[in-house]
């Protein structure tokens, strides 16, 4: 069974061949069913590796043999299937196929529609690659893979008129840069791994660290550190975060699954999997959980003063994400994997439900209003979407409900897990995670009651229209997913946790803590309170009812693009002008002026060549002249 | 002086004389002209040197060669210079050159 696992693999890239050789030739849903099926048959090998690791827990190493071969250096292609890996498969997978099918219905029409599903297959494998891989340089490959394709369907319609496909191929820049930056820091823990351990295989790395390093040897750190510098890259941290909301120019699809479910979890996977190498620097382990509680907190700050739907939730994928990272960084494993996981159902569903309305509203704005400027991610424009998008608007419901963290919804579960390891370890990240938990319910319920509720204030929103088949199946399942989710891992059965443990060893199940649940709950109770109270009884037209100077500055994202304009591309850009103004000087100048040196010679000699009889008359008698001085003088010496 | 130190001077003076030609003349077949006094001042220093080596047979009979051989050299000469003129409507040897640049 455990040897099938290539073909999880095998599956998407078939599905990228298939589409790229006969793509152009056959119609339109054929190629994103032939793109889904192919997802399909790869959540079906998944299944089967979680079928058998049930009778067979520790997992097993697939090889299909030798990739490079350098003197002590030797790379195989082997995949490793175990609790952990097979867990991301099957996330990635069956919300993969989920999204896939949706997408059938969103990318309708749409003039690369083939090429969008080609990405999507890509995107699959490389991140099925990455979580199976049995070596860093594998985990790498894979980790370049999904930021190539984050990249490509970030950038997907970079030929919209009127700036927008300009700035959409900014952002898909601006992704790719930050992400390079993340992976350089992965890349650099890769070699000081090869350097201090003599390979790239997960089993030696993680063998000899345990051996050979104490606890707290700087060496530990330093790899530690550099790898949590590539997971705030992957993952959207402090200080690499700018990028993901951003990305949000992509079509809706692609956010929801690089941006919201899978790609983006590809960090907190990553300190999972090398959780051995983290647990030996408690300074590393720190910081991981200080990166991930600020970025949480920041981000969900910021989710209260965006209006562009999409923009809120990536603020809060940012913001779920910090969670995340905090959680494997206290090493609670298996509480960060759970949310993990729930967050994949209920983000990927609240993504695809926000497409589902842009759709709706883009449709309504079709039949009214024609040639105003019009953005249909507006949630101002929005409004009384309740009773137009009723499907929509409940799975919305469940999302946002289960992102909120109110019980029994998925999140509930899985945040307070979060909390719980909080709340025995780091009091102060405890303190500030649920600060940001009552955030997360404040603007989520904002978002709500100025989408669904009141009443529609444009023409648009009052002429909009549920979506299509495709795209409503995927979204009824994800809301059954978001809210029984939660029984991975109910507190006091510990499923996923008892699984997980083959895996990371991860010994201690926190023990349900009613205060701390108690808490958080009533706080996100009060969140819905508070929005209802501010947006939920009046319409909300363009002025915010929570205008001021913090509203100001959330709304500007605490300016931290600004600030990274100034100290980091402004500075970038003036090296770069100096650079090409030495290049132009002194590297081109050379050459130019060599040119210049050869063209007067050339021009100088040419005085000589008349062409002339009597001029080549003197030239053989001048010639002969010489040679005679110089015999003469030769024998006369 | 002796008649070979007279033959001497007379070759280099015929040298002298076809060499300027070639240097200064502008015509065609003053060229061919000055040519064969060059050549005329080779022939009689191979027949002085024939003398002055003894072997006097050798330096006549080279030198009745180079006249046939030189001979050849006129006759082609001014048939170019015949084709020089029918082509290019001139003699002035600056005129050949068509090579530009």
């Amino acid at each position: 069974m455990f040897n099938l696992v290539p073909l999880v693999i095998a599956f998407p890239v078939a599905g990228v061949l298939l589409n790229l050789a006969f793509g152009m030739r056959i119609r339109e849903p054929i190629t994103g069913i032939i793109a889904s099926v192919m997802s399909g048959l790869a959540f079906a090998v998944s299944v089967l590796q979680l079928l058998a690791l049930i009778s067979q827990p520790e997992g097993a190493i697939v090889s299909l043999g030798e990739w490079i071969q350098v003197g002590s250096l030797s790379i195989s292609w082997s995949f490793r299937v175990d609790t952990l890996s097979a867990t991301m498969m099957l996330v990635v997978t069956g919300v993969g196929t989920l999204i896939h099918i949706y997408s059938i219905g969103y990318m309708h029409g749409d003039a690369r529609f083939t090429r969008f599903f080609v990405y999507l297959n890509l995107f699959l494998a490389a991140m099925l690659l990455l979580v199976s891989a049995d070596n860093f340089l594998l985990l790498f490959v894979g980790w370049e893979g999904v930021g190539l394709c984050s990249y490509l369907l970030i950038g997907f319609w970079f030929d919209k008129p009127g700036g927008e496909g300009w700035r959409n191929s900014s952002a898909a820049r601006k992704a790719f840069l930050a992400n390079r930056v993340g992976d350089a820091g992965l890349l650099l823990a890769m070699f000081a791994m090869f350097w201090a351990f003599g390979s790239l295989n997960f089993a030696d790395v993680f063998g000899q660290a345990e051996e050979t390093l104490a606890v707290g040897t700087p060496l530990a750190t330093l790899i530690a550190l550099l790898l949590l510098l590539g997971v705030t890259g992957k993952s959207a941290q402090i200080p690499l975060f700018v990028w993901l909301p951003d990305a949000m120019a992509g079509p809706t699809p692609a956010s929801a699954l690089i941006h919201a479910a899978t790609m983006v979890t590809a960090g907190v996977y990553l300190i999972a999997r090398t959780g051995v190498l983290f647990a030996l620097s408690p300074v590393a382990q720190g910081m991981v959980v200080l990166v991930g509680t600020c970025t949480a907190l920041l981000a969900a700050s910021i989710a209260v003063g965006q209006n562009d739907i999409k923009r809120v939730l990536a603020y809060s994928t940012i913001s779920q994400l910090g969670f995340m990272v905090a959680a494997v960084g206290m090493g609670a494993y298996t509480a960060g994997l759970f949310h993990l996981v729930t967050h994949a159902f209920f983000k990927a569903l609240l993504f695809m439900a926000a497409g589902s309305v842009i759709h709706g509203v883009a449709h309504g704005f079709g039949h009214v209003e024609r040639g105003e400027a019009f953005d249909p991610q507006d949630m101002r424009v929005m409004g009384g979407l309740r009773s137009k998008m009723p499907v929509t608007f409940w799975t919305y419901i469940a999302g946002a409900l289960a992102l909120a963290g109110l019980p029994p919804l998925a999140g509930f579960f899985s945040k307070d897990e979060i909390l719980l390891a909080a709340f025995e370890h780091y009091p102060l990240a405890y303190v500030a995670l649920t600060a940001a938990a009552f955030l997360t319910a404040f603007y989520i319920a904002r978002q709500m009651l100025m989408v669904f509720f009141g009443k529609g204030r444009t023409q648009a929103a009052a002429h909009a229209v549920e979506s299509g088949r495709f795209m409503l199946i995927p979204l009824i399942i994800l809301a059954g997913l978001s809210v029984i989710g939660g029984a991975l891992n109910l507190p006091g059965v510990h499923t996923l946790g008892g699984w997980l443990e083959h895996t990371t060893h991860e010994a201690e199940a926190g023990a349900f803590n009613a205060g701390v649940a108690g808490v958080s709950t009533a706080l996100a109770l009060l969140g819905f309170g508070l929005a209802y109270l501010l947006y939920g009884r009046r319409p909300v037209g363009e002025r915010d009812p929570l205008e001021g100077a913090l509203f100001n500055a959330l709304r500007n994202k605490w300016w931290v693009d600004e600030l990274y304009d100034q100290i980091a591309v402004r500075p970038y850009n003036s090296l770069s002008r100096l650079a090409a103004g030495f290049d132009r000087a002194a590297i081109d100048g050379a050459g130019l002026r060599l040119a210049r040196l050869m063209t007067w010679l050339g021009e100088t000699a040419r005085i000589a060549q008349t062409g002339q009889l009597n001029w080549n008359v003197a030239g053989i008698v001048g010639g002969l002249l010489i040679v005679l001085i110089i015999v003469v003088l030769g024998r006369g010496a | 002086m002796t008649i070979l130190q007279v033959a001497a001077a007379g070759a280099l003076i015929l040298l002298g004389i076809g060499l300027y030609g070639l240097l200064a003349l502008r015509n065609l077949i003053k060229v061919v002209i000055a040519l064969q006094i060059m050549v005329k001042g080779v022939v009689l220093a191979l027949v002085a040197a024939g003398s002055l080596s003894g072997q006097i047979n050798l330096g006549q009979s080279l030198a009745v060669t180079l006249i046939v051989a030189d001979t050849v050299v006129a006759v082609v000469g001014l048939a170019l210079a015949v084709q020089v003129r029918r082509r290019f409507g001139s003699l002035d040897v600056r005129e050949l050159s068509t090579l530009r640049g």
